[in-house]
């Protein structure tokens, strides 16, 4: 026998998206909210990663500076009144979660609004690192990141208010009568079939990166399958939490009944795979070592081919580094350096620039850790005396490769580099002479994929006819596109995209079911 | 000593990653596995470690 939930409000996914449309329904007056989820527990990707968030202040100052950058960023293919919406919730963050869920922010970098979108940083505001507002770190609990804990109090805040939680309860189905949404499908971990009956359904599922098949089909992943290993469980750079259930159940809902299918793509935060970089198969942001820290020093990058192929200043930037990634062969690229810039790091990580806001660290000893590395069965990384060695140990086009480092050794002699603009102070030349060469291979990776579906300026999921399916929202990561633009390429560390998308979705669904019903 | 995981757990698996002589995740029903049920005298520190590393306080202690 099935079981019948009655709501007015039900909402499919119970991570930053989902909770800040509960969050929104609960303070519009909304009665009956249900959450249902596919993990034992809420929280989705964003839980196990943002340590920040970003905010713009609510001035007409600042708000019309974001929105520039963004609707700039989208090449104004954006919605143009999403971005100015989505900008203007973020300006609720401080209240929420510092003042509301009681998280404490100890490191708060302020931006002036004038300089939105004239820097890029590791404390990103938004895609590719653009600053659009004020960054809150905030501090977590034991080892885990600060998202993590304010999720956990939002949820228990919502239940409080009356708020639903159904947990291992994935929505599978969608039912739209006439062209009205009035309901879903979903299934308890038995099979038990939960029919619900809501006025409005928002979907928050998430990404896909639990789902390697869809992954591939849908182009997101393309590698080689001599390097499918990288994304196999306990390995994969692509997931916060293995084994993580964003299966794809949101996107594949909305389309078998009509839904617009829009781009989808990985995005942040690239790795070299274990093992032996990372502590263990589930915390990306806990190193095993230093090896994390150097890839992201904006020493030379090369594809397969040998070619150089970004501004190297951006290697502390994960979003723009990942997308970079995505476009090589093989969706990876490699680092290079040789053993004076070693020698330079061993004196100090450059101040001022990977993890800016903290102190610089000392490395100690690289290529004991890359050798521990190794010797854990690692790969992706090597260290020889020549570039000939590096080339053919790592399959890189070694002709290209040598004709590149030439090419990047007199930019750095000369003080410019004319392919990439990348700043002469990043720019160390790679020299034999040194006495040794280092090479990492780093995968695009990501805590989740973005994109698969659209909305309008009021959450509203569109059709393939771009029109709105009546009392259908749609929240988080699968509709960053919509105002990041297309291909999307949200930055998932500062939760501007997501929890914005989902405090949107709230209050529409809630104005729809006030004035309709 | 026992320990016990709360269903509010995020199952993030830093109990895994950090103390893999302690905790186990499973993949078939998506929990976290405490390996002993009497947690031994020698792993009692790094039990109480444990527990203050996570990111929800999940995990209690019951003597």
């Amino acid at each position: 026998m099935g079981k019948v939930v009655k709501v007015d409000v039900a909402v499919m996914g119970s991570g930053v998206a989902g909770m800040g449309a509960a969050y929104k329904l609960v303070q519009a007056g909304v009665k009956d909210i249900a959450v249902f989820e596919k993990y034992p527990a809420q929280g989705g990707a964003v839980s196990n990663c943002p340590m920040m968030f970003c905010s713009t202040p609510d001035t007409p100052e600042a708000q019309k500076a974001a929105y520039e950058v963004l609707a700039r960023f989208s090449n104004y293919d954006g919605n143009m009144n999403l971005i100015s919406k989505v900008v203007k919730y973020s300006s609720e963050f401080p209240r929420i979660f510092l003042e509301e869920l009681n998280i404490k922010s100890p490191i708060q970098v302020p931006r002036d609004p004038a300089d939105y979108g004239n820097k890029r940083a590791y404390t990103q505001g938004h895609a590719n690192g653009l600053d659009v507002g004020d960054i809150y770190f905030i501090e977590g609990r034991g080892k885990g990141h600060g998202m993590s804990l304010a999720l956990l109090r939002l949820r228990l805040k919502l239940e409080k208010e009356g708020v639903q939680f159904f947990f291992r309860t994935p929505i599978k189905e969608i039912v739209k009568e006439g062209d009205k949404v009035t309901g879903a499908v979903a299934y308890e971990e038995d099979g038990t079939r939960v029919d619900i009956q809501c006025k409005a359904l928002i979907v928050a599922s998430g990404g896909i990166s639990g789902n390697m098949e869809m992954m591939k089909e849908e182009g997101v992943v393309h590698v080689d399958p001599k390097f499918e290993e990288v994304f196999e469980e306990g390995k994969q750079v692509m997931i916060t939490f293995p084994h993580s259930c964003q299966d794809g159940d949101g996107q594949k809902a909305v389309w078998a009944i009509g839904g617009k299918k829009t781009a989808m793509v990985i995005s942040a935060d690239p790795e070299v795979p274990n093992p032996g970089v990372r502590l263990g198969p589930n915390t990306p942001w806990l190193n095993a070592n230093q090896i994390k820290v150097v890839t992201e020093m904006p020493w030379m990058r090369v594809n397969e081919q040998g070619k150089r192929f970004i501004n190297e200043e951006m290697s502390n930037q994960h979003t723009a580094m990942s997308r970079a990634y995505c476009k090589q062969t093989n969706m990876h690229g490699y680092q290079i350096f040789d053993e004076d810039t070693v020698k330079r790091m061993e004196e100090a990580f450059e101040e001022n620039y990977v993890y800016f806001i903290f102190k610089g660290a000392k490395l100690e000893n690289l290529r004991a850790q890359m050798d521990a590395a190794i010797a854990l069965g690692n790969t992706h990384m090597c260290h020889f005396d020549t570039i000939h060695e590096v080339a053919e140990y790592m399959g890189i086009d070694e002709a290209n490769l040598k004709e590149t480092i030439a090419k990047y050794n007199k930019a750095a002699e000369e003080g410019y580099d004319p392919d990439f603009h990348t700043d002469a102070k990043y720019i160390n030349p790679i020299r034999e002479e040194s006495g040794h060469i280092y090479c990492f291979r780093i995968f695009a990776g990501g805590y989740d994929t973005m994109g698969g579906l659209q909305i309008d300026e009021n959450g509203n999921i569109l059709d393939v006819n771009n029109k709105p399916i009546e009392g259908l929202y749609g929240a988080g990561d699968m509709v960053t596109g919509s105002f990041y633009g297309e291909p999307t390429s949200n930055a998932g560390g500062t939760v501007f995209g997501s929890m914005t998308t989902g405090m949107l979705a709230g209050d529409s669904a809630a104005a729809y079911v006030k004035e309709c019903f | 000593m026992k320990l016990q995981i709360n269903d509010y757990c995020i199952r993030c698996g830093i109990c895994e990653d950090v103390y893999p002589d302690i905790f186990k995740r499973n993949y078939e029903t998506h929990n976290i596995d405490v390996l002993f049920d009497e947690i031994p005298e020698d792993k009692q520190e790094r039990a109480e470690q444990a527990a203050a590393d996570c990111a929800v306080a999940a995990i209690k202690i019951i003597r």
